[in-house]
């Protein structure tokens, strides 16, 4: 009997495993995808229906190179903010980051947030909404790993319901294709929602068992 | 000879005409020889002499380093239009100096502020070059972003007022204040330093998430209850020694924040991407059951 309620008790963790797999625990807890050898990355990025519950700091949602001299666009919504913002962010060669502000981003709608290289001018840029924010030269090459995902920062009882639709990156040709590749990650209690393929997806939480 | 020099002629005025609409005259430092303060009659493409004096005055004026001022043609603007910084780095190498990024950023506040006024430019550029003239980065930037309306005088508040309500009301975690700058610039606009210090970087990396992570929204309830108008704080963290550990800024007027950072320093107070991983996870396939309903929290409006 003992062994029967030890190997039940066994079943249930390995189960929760599964279902539930950790990554890096937070916080910063990000949730989304990413995608290999890439020259661009672009998303139609919505807000929830009206403003998400924030205990503390805040969350994002954007498309980003990853860390390093990082470049990234999408939206934010933090403590003390009166709307949520579409905002680009970048850094300057030897660390120094800058985050710009453009627009707000109103709740319930959605929109596009692009960076990419431009292989004639040798820049970064960024999109927001097809109307370009920002470049810069002097950056890290392309081919890197790019990601389109959410962000919860500080408190993990902030509340995150992000939906990633058209989720595209741009090749070595300047051309665009779908996410195709499944490098999902979870960030417990924040959970990614596959639906029709890898390039849209819900980012949403937290959800305790 | 005569068909040479007629060639060579045209070279030079079409290879100018390319590269910018207008020059505006050079000079070894940013200040009002760019373009006379008299010459407010000038009107380039729409850009009116005169704010461009007042906007190389305002710089000035704050300490910016940069070199000349010129205003270029650029399609990927709207307007087509952008006006060129080269700002000068105390950097040897190709990475910049702990001052450029908040060098930037007030170019950036004042072309901003210069745009929403009226200058019709769809954009700013900021090449950094360091001492040996070599260029570390060039950034181009639009002046189409949202400003914050109610920053601007007249002021409701002294400053020896917004002075003593910020050293009543902000927790400095363990930190020692230094100093409290609490002044206006030639605008009329608010700005506010912190000077801290802390004995090492180890004590500075156990109190400074706390402080900076309820800077912002205590900043702003702050201005919205009490009527501080303080649109630009800045937090400069040094060891007792003098050591830099942070320079940071935030312009709540335009919606933009920069720094720089020692290395060593915290990171956990702002965010960042993660590193690649590209280990795929086991799909959730289901719509959550019980997805969050967004939840409104009280927010300072």
């Amino acid at each position: 009997m003992k062994r029967l309620l030890m190997l039940l008790i066994l079943i249930l963790v390995l189960t929760l495993t599964i279902v539930n797999p950790v990554s890096a625990d937070g916080p910063p807890w990000h949730v989304g995808n990413q995608k290999s050898s890439a020259y661009g990355v672009a998303a139609d990025i919505s807000t929830p229906a009206s403003a998400p519950y924030i205990e503390e700091t805040g969350t994002s949602s954007w498309v980003s190179t990853p860390i390093g001299y990082w470049i990234q666009t999408g939206w934010h919504w933090e403590e003390g903010m009166a709307s949520a913002k579409s905002y680009y962010e970048y850094n300057l060669p030897g660390n120094p980051p800058v985050q710009q502000d453009v627009s707000t981003h109103s709740w319930g709608a959605t929109k596009s947030y692009c960076l990419q290289f431009n292989g004639y001018t040798d820049e970064w840029e960024v999109y927001i909404n097809e109307i370009k924010q920002w470049d810069q030269d002097g950056l890290d090459e392309p081919d890197i790993t790019v990601q389109a995902m959410s962000e919860v920062h500080t408190s993990s009882e902030n509340y995150l319901y992000t939906q990633f639709e058209n989720v595209v990156y741009m090749d070595s040709d300047y051309d665009w294709f779908y996410f195709n590749e499944d490098n999902f990650q979870n960030a417990p209690p924040y959970y990614y929602v596959y639906e029709t393929d890898e390039a849209n997806y819900l980012c949403w939480g937290p959800y305790e068992d | 000879m005569k068909r040479i020099t007629i060639v060579i002629i045209l070279v030079v005025i079409v290879l100018g005409g390319i590269g910018s609409i207008v020059s505006l005259r050079q000079g070894d430092e940013l200040g009002i020889q760019a373009v006379s303060a008299h010459e407010d009659d000038v009107d380039i493409q729409g850009i009116n002499g005169q704010d461009i004096a007042d906007l190389v005055t305002y710089l000035e004026q704050m300490g910016v380093p940069a070199k000349y001022v010129q205003i270029i043609s650029d399609d990927d603007w709207d307007p087509p239009i952008v006006i060129e910084f080269i700002l000068r780095s105390a950097s040897k190498s190709d990475e910049v100096a702990p001052d450029d990024v908040i060098h930037l950023n007030i170019i950036a506040h004042a072309v901003n502020l210069a745009h929403n006024r009226g200058l019709n430019v769809g954009g700013f550029n900021v090449t950094i070059i360091n001492t040996e003239g070599n260029e570390i980065t060039s950034v181009t930037e639009t002046t189409d972003v949202e400003i914050t309306p109610e920053l601007v005088p007249p002021r409701k508040l002294e400053n020896n007022a917004v002075s003593n309500l910020l050293n009543q009301e902000f927790p400095l975690h363990g930190m020692s204040l230094d100093n409290l700058d609490v002044s206006l610039d030639s605008e009329g606009i608010r700005w506010v330093t912190f000077e801290l210090s802390v004995p090492n970087i180890e004590t500075a990396n156990a109190k400074l998430s706390d402080f900076m992570l309820k800077l912002f929204p205590a900043m702003v309830k702050m201005n919205l209850e009490r009527d501080t108008q303080v649109a630009v704080y800045q937090v400069r963290l040094n060891t007792s020694t003098g050591e830099p550990l942070l320079k940071y800024i935030n312009d709540l007027q335009i919606g933009r924040r920069g720094w720089w950072y020692a290395d060593g320093l915290t990171k956990e107070w702002f965010s960042t991407p993660p590193a690649p991983k590209l280990e795929p996870m086991p799909k959730s396939v289901s719509t959550p059951k019980l997805a969050p309903a967004p939840v409104p929290k009280p927010t300072v409006d």
